[in-house]
């Protein structure tokens, strides 16, 4: 899990490519050249899934864009940790998924393919990962680039994007609750 | 290098043998050596230089004494020969180099006598140094005398070290003195061996063998146009930074010109808009930081924040997970089930207890073990709670970090604008001088031109950076493919070390500049504010140029002069202290300074000033020097003085000099 080198097509990687700085080989940067609000392909890819799950939004391939993009497994393999975290919290919640509690328990805490099934378990868990992933593109895509045209207004919309939803989510509440199970 | 002695025969107008020898004392460290003008001080400069590197530097090239030449007959064979002695790293050699000639025809013309001589003098040169014995001389091989030489003082530096008054207020003037500092400092050792280093790793990426493998062979081929695509762009750049430069430089020439305006209005003007530009460099160089200041507060532990509503439903989750009966229980940290099985085995716990199947400790115990790992979640529910709390640890102010971040970004945006408005009010208004009007008519262009060639010299980086990551993605996809193959391996392994050793002293490199370029402006500014009586702050440039910091009227030569004695005094300082010397690297080495008339342009308080100075940062100077300077320069000096000469010439019988025959008494 998280050891391999991930690549996605179509639609979503040309907004992949409009949201992170590019390095590297990217033949088509030129028609990516807006204000970067991600400093790299897994910067995006850590953060886009739990976002795409809270506004409830996956994404499906759309191969009718012809565009590719990529990251080495090297890449992925240094971030491991925050991925699978963020897995995690992904299987223990999807009830779309899986509605069976224990299933999302054992699901969220087994990493090793031990057995076929495990290996077949995983993939699939996976698929959803992705395809939140994908919906997380979408909604920083609408939120971002579709929105704004110079540096100005993504500074404008970052701040406005994070105090947005602190304030939507009731943040101070969520941190009170969440220390009251941490301690 | 220390020099101890020096010797001349029948060399230029000196006739015979001469002797100097210098004081190699560590206190009195000062060797002079006064003469009237045209006495033969500049000769004992060109001396040295053709001695120790074969430069020539006389216009007429025959370097034997006239009177010597005057007395050949044809076919008669004359030698003249200089021959310096020093001390390099605790061993005293002596280089001596000589020049044979021949008479090839004598007559008489106009009733002066003429003396041919062979068109290419006989040139020979032997260095040799004394063994610990004190008597033992060993000669080093004449193919590897330049380049000894070399290692002992570079050519390339000499004449930071051997130089005439003309000359010197030159030297902190020059375009480029970054390969001679990293001469001195020897830092070109490091230099050297990194430079090594890069071409070792190329050779050995030539040896992987990627014929097995369509990528690998894809990213060879690629990392060879990307290579050369690199230098193109380096090359590029430079030619970029320069024009950069260059128009820069017009900008604030043709606003020197400006400020000495003699119309009141303009002269303020300039000034105003001096003013105003250098604070608007500075707020844009700011928002650009802030920009990306912003953008990395955004990436830091993003997951973390925006997952904050995510991960408090995952804790309730558990905790509901944990109330169920047999649900999850957080397990003993860091005990696995082998330990258990241990103590099942052994038939007692560790307070003691026996553990006997069916009873309530046996089945205490079981129950531990079926939440430990490798068989339950329980641990993994616990390294899920601690992993929580570090995530979330860094993110407490995530919004306020931001919210801080994008006011200070506003402020400054608000400052650029104003300054903008100011600007283009300036230089709105109207000059009514024609000619100032022409300057600043210029000055528009220049500027104008500058952000131009500062557009394509961010261009140009950007596309270099670009091509150096695409280098290190095929290099990548190469030592990938390496890797997976066995005869690979090996030469993988090699460039892996090769590469570590280039990173390790690319780093070392880099660091010990840092050292070299902060002291030296320390030095120099300390050095200059001692010599120079006004108020002067100096700054060393990224190519070690010495420049002033609030300059707008140009220098004399004084000036320059007295800012070349700043420098070098400094370097030579440096070099002296070993400032980069470690228990395992010594780079630090010591330099004579050989000077000749170093004071014909500074005025008499400078040569005082300098003359308390010079003394105490340089391990040996020499200089021959005019009686006249010696007088105002002797008072400072005296105290440091190992040994002084005079330099004479012979009278004829009415008393009159004769210029080709001088000695050193």
């Amino acid at each position: 899990m998280f050891d391999k080198d991930f690549r996605i097509t179509g639609k979503h990687a040309n907004y992949w490519k409009d949201l992170c700085e590019l390095a590297g080989n990217v033949p088509d940067r030129k028609l990516h050249d807006n204000f970067k609000i991600f400093n790299a392909y897994i910067d995006a890819y850590i953060v886009c899934p739990l976002i795409g799950y809270q506004y409830n939004r996956k994404g499906v391939i759309d191969n009718s864009i012809i565009n590719d993009a990529g990251m080495l497994a090297e890449v992925i393999g240094k971030r491991r940790q925050e991925l699978k975290y963020v897995y995690q919290i992904i299987m223990m919640l999807d009830v779309d998924s899986e509605p069976d509690e224990d299933k999302r328990l054992y699901r969220a805490f087994k990493f090793a393919e031990e057995t076929p099934e495990d290996k077949v378990l995983i993939e699939e868990n996976m698929k959803i990962f992705n395809s939140y992933f994908l919906g997380g593109l979408e909604i920083l895509h609408e939120e971002f680039v579709e929105r704004c045209h110079d540096a100005d207004d993504y500074l404008k919309q970052i701040y406005a994007y994070v105090k947005r939803f602190y304030d939507e989510q009731n943040g101070d509440a969520i941190r009170e609750g969440i220390n009251r199970y941490l301690d | 290098m220390i020099i101890n002695k020096l010797e001349m025969c029948d060399f230029r107008q000196y006739i015979g043998l001469q002797e100097v020898e210098f004081s190699t004392d560590s206190e009195k460290n000062v060797t002079v050596l006064i003469g009237v003008n045209t006495s033969g001080k500049t000769t004992i400069i060109r001396a040295f230089e053709w001695c120790l590197y074969g430069k020539n530097g006389f216009e007429d090239t025959v370097l034997l004494n006239s009177e010597v030449r005057e007395n050949m007959k044809v076919e008669d064979v004359q030698e003249t020969w200089v021959a310096v002695t020093f001390t390099h790293d605790e061993k005293v050699y002596t280089i001596k180099r000589s020049q044979r000639y021949i008479c090839v025809e004598r007559h008489v013309e106009n009733g002066k006598v003429v003396v041919e001589l062979g068109k290419k003098p006989q040139e020979d040169i032997i260095l040799e140094y004394l063994q610990k014995d004190g008597q033992t001389k060993s000669k080093i091989d004449k193919s590897n005398i330049e380049e000894s030489m070399n290692r002992v003082l570079p050519k390339d530096l000499s004449d930071y070290f051997f130089f005439g008054g003309e000359r010197i207020s030159g030297i902190a003037n020059r375009t480029d003195l970054s390969k001679a500092v990293r001469g001195l400092m020897r830092l070109d050792v490091l230099e050297n061996a990194y430079t090594h280093l890069r071409t070792v790793v190329k050779e050995f990426e030539g040896d992987i063998d990627t014929t097995g493998d369509a990528n690998a062979q894809k990213a060879k081929d690629s990392l060879e146009t990307y290579t050369k695509r690199k230098t193109e762009l380096e090359e590029e750049l430079k030619n970029y930074e320069q024009q950069v430069a260059y128009w820069l430089e017009e900008e604030k020439s043709f606003d020197t010109q400006l400020a000495k305006s003699n119309i009141e209005q303009v002269k303020e003007l300039a000034e105003r808009r001096r003013r105003a530009q250098s604070v608007l460099e500075g707020e844009v160089k700011k928002i650009e930081r802030i920009k990306r200041e912003m953008v990395n507060l955004f990436n830091n532990r993003t997951f973390a924040y925006f997952g904050l509503p995510s991960i408090k439903a995952s804790l309730e989750f558990l905790e509901r997970q944990n109330k169920k009966d047999g649900g999850v229980k957080e397990s003993i940290p860091a005990m696995e089930q082998d330990a258990i099985d241990y103590l099942i085995k052994r038939g007692t716990c560790i307070c003691g207890t026996p553990l006997e199947p069916n009873t309530m400790p046996f089945m205490r115990v079981m129950e531990e073990r079926r939440v430990l790992p490798p068989e339950h979640v329980g641990d993994a529910v616990r390294q899920y709670k601690s992993k929580s709390e570090g995530y979330l640890a860094g993110t407490e102010n995530y919004k306020e970090n931001i919210e801080r971040k994008f006011i200070e970004y506003r402020e400054t945006k608000r400052q650029i604008g104003q300054l903008q408005n100011e600007l283009e009010a300036l230089s709105e208004k109207v000059i009514d001088d024609t000619e100032a009007r022409r300057i600043e008519n210029n000055r528009k262009d220049a500027h104008i031109k500058y952000v131009e060639a500062k557009q394509d010299y961010d261009t140009c980086n950007r596309k270099l950076g670009e091509c150096q990551s695409n280098l290190e993605n095929c290099r990548k996809a190469i030592e990938k493919f390496a890797n997976s193959s066995k005869r690979n391996q090996r030469t993988a392994r090699l460039i892996a070390y090769a590469q570590h050793v280039y990173k390790w002293l690319l780093d070392t490199y880099r660091d010990k500049e840092e050292v070299v370029r902060t002291e030296l402006q320390k030095r120099v500014n300390d050095n200059f504010s001692k010599m120079y009586h006004g108020e002067r702050a100096i700054e060393i440039d990224d190519k070690y140029r010495v420049r002033y910091s609030d300059i707008t009227t140009e220098e004399s030569d004084g000036l320059k002069a007295v800012k070349s004695f700043a420098f070098i005094a400094s370097l030579v300082s440096m070099a002296k202290d070993k400032i980069l010397d470690e228990e395992d690297m010594k780079l630090g080495q010591v330099y004579p300074v050989v000077m000749d008339a170093p004071f014909s342009n500074v005025d008499e308080i400078h040569i005082d000033n300098i003359c308390k100075i010079l003394p105490r940062t340089a391990n040996q100077v020499i200089m021959a020097v005019m009686q006249k300077d010696w007088e105002y320069a002797s008072s400072n000096l005296q105290s440091y003085v190992g040994k002084s000469y005079k330099i004479e010439k012979d009278r004829d019988v009415f008393g009159k000099e004769i210029d080709t025959a001088t000695h050193i008494v």
